[in-house]
């Protein structure tokens, strides 16, 4: 259960989630940068964090779509097979998620949030030749 | 390998994300959309948007039933969230992605090391 009470304020967590609710309809990592705001700031767990995010994404995802669509950006290919893929990865995670101990849930998502952080600094501008 | 093959692949990374964290799906989907499938940039944010909504209903639901999801404190960023997304699918086409990636490159260090070694 949510025990720990939210530190912020609910007008900025508004604002917040309008910033990241923009970069979250890029792909950009909205949703990332949601749960750092709510475990740095707004003193929530990883667990905690991930379940809002999940839900604000559903949320932030839908209208930008129907736009990314109307503009022919989504490869329909690519989108079936990843999401074929996806679906018995995440039920599986989620599920070991709500097992794990959050101070390792945490420090899991750090040590990928480096990683991938490292990764993009240092990547090349479009490297697709089509 | 074939496009499906590195596809389903690619999209079970993002599904692992996905799950145990509750986001970082887009994190694994658009450095392997682009550099290993090998699809157009901006084409690979909008699809990864597209591919992680069907997996947050999925881990949203399963948060939910673990009693992990606060609706109470969820509301404000959903208003928030929904917002932003429209505004997001409006300014999408004009938006400098790269230069985006790298702020955002930067940030993710920043809470990387503050994730990691906790302070």
């Amino acid at each position: 259960m949510d025990s720990s009470p939210k530190k912020t304020m609910w007008w900025i967590d508004v604002l917040i989630g309008t910033a990241t609710g923009i970069l979250s309809g890029f792909g950009i990592g909205g949703g990332t940068l949601l749960i750092l705001w709510l475990t740095l700031f707004a003193g929530l767990n990883q667990l905690q964090a991930g379940g809002i995010n999940l839900l604000y994404f559903v949320f932030s995802a839908v209208p930008a779509l129907i736009s990314h669509a109307k503009n022919k950006l989504i490869d329909k290919k690519i989108l079936i097979f990843c999401i074929i893929g996806g679906i018995p990865s995440c039920i599986i995670a989620s599920l070991i998620a709500s097992q794990l101990d959050v101070t390792w849930l945490r420090k899991g998502f750090g040590v990928l949030l480096l990683f991938i952080g490292i990764k993009e600094l240092f990547s090349p501008k479009q490297d697709t030749k089509k | 390998m074939k496009n499906k093959v590195k596809s389903v692949i690619t999209g079970a990374l993002a599904g692992l994300a996905n799950g145990f964290f509750g986001a970082g799906g887009g994190l694994f989907l658009v450095p392997l959309l682009t550099r290993w499938i090998k699809i157009d940039e901006r084409k690979a944010f909008a699809t990864s948007v597209g591919i992680i909504l069907p997996l947050s209903i999925i881990s949203a639901i399963m948060y939910f039933m673990k009693g992990s999801i606060n609706l109470l404190s969820a509301l404000p960023f959903l208003i928030g969230g929904t917002v932003g997304g429209i505004i997001s699918g409006h300014l999408f086409k004009k938006v400098p992605i790269h230069a985006l990636r790298k702020i955002f490159a930067l940030l993710i260090l920043y809470g990387g090391i503050r994730a990691l070694f906790g302070f």
